[in-house]
């Protein structure tokens, strides 16, 4: 059995974590792309707790959208809405391939990404890339980011 | 101010309610930065939490929580979701 490799918090694996559970990541995918379709048929889906409570848009408000118009080929309209679209759609990716991947070769491609994001430390860049983001939106741009947010 | 938006109001509030509840559960259970995902992406934590709910005993809040949902789609299907704080019609996350 291979020896795990010591956690550090900064370079805490999140993806692969999630992919190490398949019934998670089928979840996660499925109820992602069930929300993405929803909002592409005009029909209600997921709300932000947040947002629709406070009235305030959290680190995630916009997503949905920004990856839909992203969807449409609309990229500048995408990136406007929320420039994390693109990296969103990347992880959603491959949290679909990991829960859809045979079971003989789910393991490999695990492991792998868990050195990847170990190495890079690439969650928390995303993460505290995404929490700067909101806050300047919500400091400095905020009359626009409530507009564009709220519709 | 209707019933319909006093309705939504309150079960914006419950839902919110049980969001912090299990976003509390998923940073002590699983660290800093899956909080912080799961305060970014809600839908991760209402996942999370049904994954884990029989674990972490918390099946009746995981209820609410789903009722809640449930409950907030109908009231914007009847008449438009609304915040508390503008009576702004609320979009997709």
């Amino acid at each position: 059995m291979r020896a795990r490799m010591p956690t550090s918090s900064l370079s805490q694996p999140i993806v692969s974590s999630i992919l190490r559970d398949r019934r998670l990541a089928i979840a996660v995918s499925g109820f992602a792309g069930l929300n993405l379709g929803l909002f592409a048929l005009h029909l209600p889906s997921w709300q932000c707790p947040v947002l629709l409570t406070t009235g305030v848009p959290c680190p995630g408000c916009g997503l949905t959208r920004a990856i839909a118009l992203l969807f449409q080929g609309q990229w500048r309209a995408s990136l406007t809405m929320h420039a994390f679209a693109p990296a969103v759609l990347l992880a959603l990716v491959v949290v679909l391939a990991a829960a859809l991947m045979p079971e003989n070769y789910r393991p490999a491609f695990v492991s792998s990404l868990e050195r990847l994001e170990r190495k890079t430390a690439i969650p928390v860049v995303l993460l505290a890339g995404l929490v700067l983001y909101w806050l300047a939106r919500l400091l400095f741009l905020q009359s626009t980011f409530f507009q564009l947010i709220r519709g | 101010m209707g019933g319909l938006q006093i309705l939504n109001m309150l079960v914006s509030l419950g839902s919110i309610i049980c969001f912090i509840i299990v976003l509390i559960k998923l940073f002590q259970n699983e660290g800093a930065l899956k909080g912080i995902l799961g305060l970014i992406c809600g839908l991760y934590t209402f996942i999370w939490g049904w994954m884990n709910a029989t674990k972490l005993n918390i099946k009746n809040i995981m209820m609410i929580w789903t009722l809640l949902i449930i409950v907030s789609i109908i009231l914007g299907m009847m008449g438009g979701s609304f915040m508390y704080s503008a009576g702004t019609p609320v979009t997709a996350p």
